[in-house]
């Protein structure tokens, strides 16, 4: 399905917008998680939204938005990114993130890529491809983790309001109007 | 910008609270609270490593919550904090298996958060970079450049080999606080004012919590004069710091006489 380079740029820069939240939520578990293993797996994976969030925005200037600009996802999106980074104890953020979170962006990434042009949208394709291939190293990574900590399993259900949360989304992005700028 | 943690007075100075530790650890404020032993021993080694692998730790946990603190930070100076993160979490994992290696454990010894404790009661970017990368982790290149001999001539080379592929990422780590700093005051001079600041703080803060030469540690060791450790000149120049910083740097160290010919 062809969209316009104005819609693409939208959904890229949401895209770069989940990414810094992502990075920003594993940022600020680091030195509020005490167990030193969990510590450790957060600092290792937030580079990683780091460098999604880097790719997505330079495409974002390739598809005439300036450079490394974020547009905010749509409100029951955010609603879930902050429930997301509202969780506190340590398997909580575990089971949240790894076990709810990244399934469901990775179901708007699969989504994306079985609607994108790959002749057209090749570039963006790219990205999206490679952070689901790291996606499956960070959700090994946490396997291990939890398989040594057992006691880091449990989650309290984090996932599965995540996931409930996701269930009524009609939409993601936050497209912009006829009447808004075409350079942010 | 407000860091999720209270503060408290040690020695007349303020410092940030810890950030998250298991009830394994004990925390402490002084230097004479720690163990520490001059030699090699085996239990020396594991008390070593486990300091380290505590302050890597908190270098984690600095450039993570500079992350936090300043969302309106240039993108570039982030993802060079994000990368700066993922490092230190990798060493502190690596250090934490050699512990491992070496029948050691988590919470083997009481560690001390200073690092944190000062860099997180500064409120700007250029203030937290001059001290944690310009100065910490710069002194950090020093320490490093003379202990991965030590330990080889201690006849453990791994240790040496993890210790010279960390020094190559603080390196880094030195060089992009060095740059950024430099561009912010290219920018708006007052940023050295601030630097200048934060760089006070930890000058007052250091010696007001330095313990005495003479002093016992809570192992009953004598606490002898602090000994700055050799400046790793070259280490310091691919961090990016000029000839006449490094030259400076000597000159503290009390090295005037001997400053390498290459930078006299």
């Amino acid at each position: 399905m062809i969209s316009t380079v104005r819609q693409r740029a939208d959904t890229v820069a949401t895209f770069r917008y989940i990414n810094v939240r992502l990075m920003e939520t594993l940022a600020a578990w680091v030195p509020t998680t005490a167990e030193l293993e969990a510590k450790i797996l957060f600092g290792r994976h937030l580079w990683d939204f780091a460098q999604h969030t880097d790719l997505f925005g330079n495409r974002a200037g390739e598809l005439r938005l300036a450079r490394h600009i974020s547009r905010r996802a749509s409100a029951p999106f955010v609603a879930i990114l902050d429930r997301l980074a509202a969780f506190d104890e340590t398997d909580s953020r575990i089971d949240g993130f790894y076990n709810g979170f990244l399934s469901i962006l990775e179901n708007l990434y699969i989504h994306d890529l079985e609607e994108a042009d790959e002749l057209l949208e090749e570039p963006t394709i790219r990205i999206v491809k490679r952070a689901l291939w790291d996606f499956e190293r960070l959700q090994a990574d946490c396997r291990d983790l939890v398989a040594e900590f057992p006691q880091l399993s449990t989650g309290n259900g984090a996932s599965c309001e995540l996931k409930a949360m996701a269930e009524s989304l009609s939409g993601f992005v936050d497209f912009r109007s006829d009447q808004e700028d075409f350079k942010q | 910008m407000s860091v999720p943690f209270g503060t408290r007075e040690v020695e007349g100075v303020t410092l940030r609270d810890g950030p998250a530790r298991e009830d394994c650890f004990e925390c402490v404020d002084a230097d004479a609270e720690m163990h520490d032993w001059p030699e090699m021993s085996e239990i020396a080694r594991r008390e070593r490593l486990h300091r380290h692998m505590n302050n890597e730790c908190g270098a984690l946990e600095i450039a993570s919550q500079c992350l936090v603190d300043f969302p309106e930070a240039p993108w570039g100076l982030r993802l060079n904090l994000a990368r700066q993160a993922a490092d230190e979490a990798r060493h502190a994992a690596v250090l934490r298996r050699r512990i491992d290696q070496l029948y050691g454990y988590k919470g083997e010894f009481p560690v001390n958060n200073f690092e944190w404790a000062i860099t997180m009661m500064v409120d700007d970017l250029p203030g937290r970079l001059a001290i944690e990368n310009r100065t910490f982790e710069a002194g950090l290149i020093d320490i490093l450049g003379s202990l991965r001999d030590v330990w080889r001539e201690a006849g453990d080379s791994t240790t040496a080999d993890v210790l010279d592929a960390m020094l190559a990422d603080e390196i880094n780590h030195v060089r992009f606080g060095n740059r950024w700093i430099r561009e912010m005051t290219e920018k708006d001079p007052t940023v050295l004012l601030k630097v200048a600041k934060a760089i006070r703080k930890l000058a007052t803060a250091i010696q007001a919590l330095a313990s005495e030469a003479g002093e016992e540690n809570a192992v009953g060791v004598t606490i002898g004069k602090r000994m700055a450790p050799a400046v790793y000149v070259q280490g310091r120049l691919e961090a990016d710091f000029t000839e006449e910083e490094v030259k400076e740097v000597l000159r503290l160290a009390g090295f005037r006489s001997i400053i390498p010919h290459e930078l006299g």
